[in-house]
């Protein structure tokens, strides 16, 4: 213990108190008696039973105590997952221990190692309590204004949610004019039930809303030319025409949106060939100036041939689905039906993708006599006596075929504008020696080798993070987010991604998505003034505190937080930023000089819980097994299947981190050179298709293995005795067996030759 | 191929059965589901595209559309409400009228805008006949007896007339859908079999196809596959066989007539030929019954009916139900009822037989050819296992 340490534990005296639930099978599964002696004898801490301890008068017994002195409550009960409200005591650190779900419903009532489990959990429990704090929230005076960048439909939509919530808007957009895309559209395809009719876009409305709005100031042809500091603290300089103007931001809402792929590399279906092949947008825009026509006769088009997923789903160009474009087709397949009744409109499509309702727009369309659809490989585009002939074969009329049409339309995909960005986190991986990222890894790359490759980079944040100026994006360029459950989170703390940025989508979705992410800003203001962390610990008072006199500058926390938190001195030192910290822990994993630590979460604490648990000196007593795991999805697993009455070996400690981020390798030491046999990781699904709630605080994990085996290998002992698995939440009733695959492989190396030691 | 959909066909054929063509989307469950259709090439699923993109040659020179018997099992479990068996019977109602001799008469069945001219020519020409002298006869109002009313050999004279001229357009008709289907072509026969390129397959001889054909007809083995409108079986057996023994008692009273020289054809309920007629009149009026019944309470079943298939079924109707009533007045001695009846019913005989080659009464004919060319070309498959399951515990 540091002096520092001893000083702080000296502030405040700690009054203790046990309390035991009897309810929910605990008090008869177990010898409570026995429980009580263990934090009597071995920690001078005194306990009470009740036998409904979450009911009124349970409560009330421990706001008594409260009253009467007890700063330290422990609660032997259910799960910290359930009953957190009822236990909720401000001011006094509550600690739960998990006898209901994690001892006795998946084990053996009145059984010998049932009971060992539970003492084990009452120990670690207590030892967690003993090394708790009370999180001194870290509170500034913060500005409560948002950033949106990005003038389309997802900007102003975002600008005036905010705006209408009460805050202060600053908008930027780089052309002269608002609007974006949708500024350009003829039509829109409907956005409510019978989902029948087009509808002309709304943007002119969103516009004057957005002028005439006193809390939004918009910049047009202007850009971010930087941003630095932290969130609810950000200084933004942006460009107006030569000009800077600083202005202090709270959170931020990027809408920088899309653009078309680029046709001209399309030349095999025509484009750049032949002035009658045009992309969508084209199309778009023609409607727009009121006819369709031919462009190399200027006169009407009567026959107009669509070609669906034009370089997309294609590992040549964009290997994914836009998602938009067959009601984009459909929907200008209407343009040329309703110019001319005798005009025919060709869809030649991979699969028509119309979501949800949309199937009500697709089904509508095909009503159209003359409106013709098949499925299809486009063959050849080319002219024959002054018209264009698209050759398509696997069609579904059972032959190969030839349409004559006057005008060829591509539907071609979107470009999220983060695409630049992610070709330099390729180029940076090249750098790097590294190729595609296998679907184990995810797009992390080493910043120095980033900025290297980042060279001329224009951004659209231009942050002054160590970890590089934008949003980190995903394998296609896309904004990297918990892409299941929190779609607007990016890889920056209050910085959220938007419409297309962030994932191909249409208007509708855009102006939904605009609104999401507008209220998670605003959100993030609010919790952020409080001192509280965002998502996923919302509410989280505590944040990493660094003990830097004993800082090697070894530059692992700056590097590996996921959420750039970290920046750096000249020397290498980190350069906490709180406000940016999403409270994960990762980088306490990370340090090999353990000087970073919560209040309520440090390395010595997991460590002294690890040296709590009792390892009996003969093997015959059973061996002994600890599962580190994740807080967020493993363990609420684990608590699935104790519900669902799935039980495992009773060998086994649970010991819940807040991220597999944050697993320091020192604790294998601790574990292993006191006999214990072996030890578990379970987290999150991480690489491509990640679930980490912390982007990639599992995968760290994962690659910390190397660094576990040095260690094993300096005690003699086998690299096997660690592993990492990953468990999707949903894969909780394959508990019971991944424990005993492990813990068979750990009896075929044999008993920790430390026990005793 | 080149593609040039024609939009007025696919406009037609929403307007002749098929309104929920457009609404396919080519998932092919009706293929799978249907009970008929071959494992090779099956349809309605590409007859649903080719109507759906206008491809009338397609669809024109495609004998598989006769194979479909309309059991509906397509269209109740479409995904998408398309109703394929109802499409197919739009295309079948287009070929009546394509392939009509003339074409004019054919494309009076296309639309019940048509109906008037349609009820108007027969009315017409029976007023004609009546006209001429000695047909219109002062009826004996003691005894109903219909030969002192209107000469009878007059109507034989008018029915053969209109029977030549029915039988000419027919073999006009025929001989143009025989061609459409390539039946010309018959020693080494080919059949379209899309992707798969072409199979050759050799014909057994017209005769011994015929023969199957009629079998297959005669059985009604197809129909009997149907399982969602299994009812369509009994019906169509009904009003089947019910037509043939009117056909044989007509054929009777004839013999009567001219090989017996009973003159007054006033046959007690008890003769031979009368009784062959009446219980020929039940099994249609009761089949055409159960096939309105279930037409109109379960349509969505069963299928919402064509105009066509209406106009067909409503004729026949009228032929059984006045020609029952007839017989009935006559027993009862109601002359004043039964004699405008007997007017009636000649004019609904003489519509149905008119009409024959241009309305639904035609698809005997298509139907028959398209089975032969399915009994030659394999298109027909042989029953499924359930049916020779279901067949032997009957037997």
């Amino acid at each position: 213990m540091t002096d520092g340490e001893a000083e702080k534990a000296e502030k405040v005296e700690k009054k203790y108190m046990l309390y035991i639930c009897t309810g929910c099978e605990i008090g008869k599964s177990l010898d409570i008696d026995k429980l009580k002696e263990v934090a009597d004898e071995e920690f001078s801490v005194e306990s009470k039973t009740h036998e409904f301890l979450c009911g009124p008068e349970g409560v009330e017994l421990i706001k008594k105590d409260i009253e009467e002195g007890v700063n330290t409550v422990i609660i032997a009960a259910c799960s910290p997952r359930v009953n957190f409200d009822t236990f909720n005591f401000p001011d006094v650190i509550v600690e739960r221990i998990n006898l209901r779900e994690h001892v006795v419903w998946s084990h053996k009532p009145n059984d010998k190692d049932t009971q060992m489990l539970a003492e084990d959990y009452i120990r670690m429990g207590i030892v967690k309590a003993q090394k708790t704090e009370l999180p001194e929230p870290y509170k500034e005076e913060i500005t409560k204004s948002v950033l949106v960048i990005g003038g389309g439909v997802t900007g102003l939509t975002a600008a005036l949610e905010a705006a209408k919530a009460g805050y202060d808007v600053y908008l930027v957009e780089k052309e002269p004019e608002l609007g974006g895309w949708v500024k350009k559209f003829a039509w829109l395809t409907p956005d409510k039930p019978p989902f029948r009719d087009l509808r002309k876009p709304d943007i002119d409305e969103k516009i004057k809303a957005v002028m005439e709005d006193e809390r939004i100031k918009v910049f047009t042809s202007s850009y971010v030319e930087k941003i630095s500091g932290q969130p609810g603290l950000f200084d933004v300089v942006i460009s107006k025409n030569g000009t800077q103007e600083e202005i202090k931001i709270g959170s931020i809402v990027v809408a920088a949106g899309w653009e078309p792929y680029d046709a001209t590399k399309l030349e095999h279906l025509g484009y750049g060939k032949y002035p009658d092949v045009i992309t969508n947008v084209q199309m778009e825009e023609m409607a727009a100036n009121g006819k369709i026509v031919v462009p190399s006769t200027g006169e009407e088009a009567k026959s107009v041939v669509f070609i669906q997923c034009a370089g997309q789903r294609d590992p040549e160009h964009l290997p994914y689905c836009s998602g938009i474009c067959c009601m984009v087709s459909l929907k200008q397949a209407l343009y040329v039906r309703n110019q001319n009744p005798d005009a025919k409109a060709f869809i030649i499509y991979k699969d028509i993708r119309t979501p949800g309702k949309y199937e009500d727009f697709y089904k509508r369309v095909q009503e159209d006599p003359g409106v013709f659809l098949t499925k299809g490989e486009i063959k050849g585009v080319n002219k024959t006596n002054g018209k264009m002939v698209v050759e398509v074969a696997d069609t579904l009329l059972g032959e190969d075929i030839e349409i004559e049409a006057d005008l060829v339309v591509l539907a071609t995909g979107m470009v999220p504008r983060l695409y630049e960005y992610q070709k330099r986190y390729f180029k940076a991986r090249e750098l790097m020696g590294l190729g595609e990222p296998t679907p184990e890894e995810s797009m992390m790359v080493a910043s120095d080798k980033l900025w290297e490759a980042l060279e001329d980079y224009k951004g659209i944040l231009n942050l002054q993070y160590r970890q590089g100026p934008d949003l980190p994006p995903l394998k296609y360029g896309f904004s990297d987010s918990n892409f299941i459950c929190f779609p607007y989170e990016s890889g920056r703390t209050a910085i959220y991604a938007a419409g297309p940025i962030r994932q191909p989508m249409g208007v509708a979705e855009s102006e939904y998505d605009a609104t999401g992410a507008a209220l998670k800003a605003v959100q993030a203001l609010e919790l952020i003034g409080n001192g509280a962390a965002t998502f996923p610990r919302v509410g989280d008072l505590s944040y990493p505190e660094f003990f830097l006199q004993r800082c090697t500058q070894c530059k692992r926390c700056t590097e590996e937080c996921p959420f750039g938190a970290l920046d750096e001195d000249e020397k290498g030192t980190p350069l906490p930023n709180p406000n940016r910290c999403r409270r994960c822990g990762v980088c306490m994993g990370a340090c090999p000089e353990r000087i970073i630590s919560f209040k309520n979460y440090s390395v010595d604490m997991i460590g002294s819980m690890v040296k709590s648990i009792y390892v009996p000196e003969d093997e015959d007593e059973g061996l002994r097994f600890i599962a580190f795991v994740c807080e967020n999805d493993a363990y609420p697993a684990f608590d699935m299947a104790a519900l669902n009455k799935l039980e495992w070996d009773p060998n086994v400690r649970i010991i819940p981190l807040r991220c597999l981020g944050s697993f320091n390798v020192v604790w294998v030491a601790d574990a292993l050179s006191r006999g214990i046999d072996g030890a578990i990781l379970i987290g999150c699904k991480y690489g491509e298709d990640y679930q980490c709630h912390f982007l990639r605080g599992s995968e760290l994990a994962n690659r910390r293995m190397e660094n576990v085996k040095e260690t094993l290998e300096r005690l003699a002992l086998e690299p096997e005795r660690v592993k990492v698995v990953q468990l999707p939440i949903s894969d909780y009733d394959k508990i019971p067996q991944i424990i005993q695959e492990f813990i068979e492989e750990i009896e075929e190396i044999g008993a920790n030759p430390y026990k005793g030691f | 191929m080149k593609v040039e959909p024609d939009v007025n066909f696919v406009n037609d054929l929403l307007k002749m059965g098929g309104a929920s063509l457009k609404k396919c989307f080519q998932c092919a469950t009706c293929s799978v589901v249907c009970p008929l259709s071959p494992d090779d090439n099956p349809f309605p699923r590409k007859e649903m595209i080719w109507a759906q993109w206008g491809l009338k040659d397609k669809l024109l020179k495609d004998p598989d559309i006769w194979l479909c018997h309309q059991c509906n099992d397509c269209s109740v479990y479409c995904p998408r409400g398309a109703k394929p068996g109802e499409v197919l019977n739009a295309v079948r109602n287009y070929i009546f009228y394509e392939f009509s001799t003339p074409k004019f008469i054919g494309k009076l069945f296309t639309s019940p805008m048509y109906l008037p001219i349609v009820l108007l020519i027969p009315l017409v020409l029976m007023f004609a006949v009546l006209q001429i002298p000695g047909v219109l006869k002062t009826p004996d109002m003691e005894h109903v007896i219909f030969g002192s009313f209107i000469n009878d050999l007059a109507i034989e004279v008018a029915g053969l007339t209109a029977g030549a001229y029915v039988i000419l357009v027919a073999l006009i008709s025929f001989y143009k859908y025989w061609k459409a289907i390539g039946m010309s072509q018959d020693l080494a026969f080919e059949v379209e079999r899309g992707v798969e390129g072409k199979t050759e397959q050799k014909t057994k001889g017209f005769l011994t196809e015929l023969w199957e054909a009629l079998l297959e007809i005669i059985k009604h083995s197809r129909f009997k596959e149907c399982t969602t409108n299994s009812y369509r079986y009994w019906a169509h057996l009904g009003a089947f066989y019910g037509f043939i023994l009117l056909a044989i008692s007509t054929a009777g009273a004839t013999i009567y007539m001219h090989g017996l020289g009973i003159h007054e054809l006033a046959l007690p309920i008890y003769d031979p030929v009368k009784i062959l007629g009446n219980l020929g009149f039940l099994l249609v009026f009761v089949g055409v019954s159960w096939i309105y019944y279930a037409r109109l309470s379960r349509s969505d079943v069963a299928g919402s009916p064509s105009y066509q298939d209406w106009f067909f079924i409503t004729d026949l109707y009228l032929v059984v139900i006045t020609g029952i009533l007839m017989e009935a007045s006559r027993f009862a001695g109601a002359a004043s009822i039964a004699y405008p009846l007997y007017l009636a019913h000649l004019y609904f005989v003489f519509m149905l037989l008119v009409y024959a080659p241009y309305s639904k009464f035609a698809h005997l004919m298509y139907r028959g050819l398209a089975y032969v060319w399915a009994k030659r070309t394999g298109r027909m498959p042989e029953l499924t296992q359930e049916t020779v399951q279901v067949q032997a515990t009957e037997a």
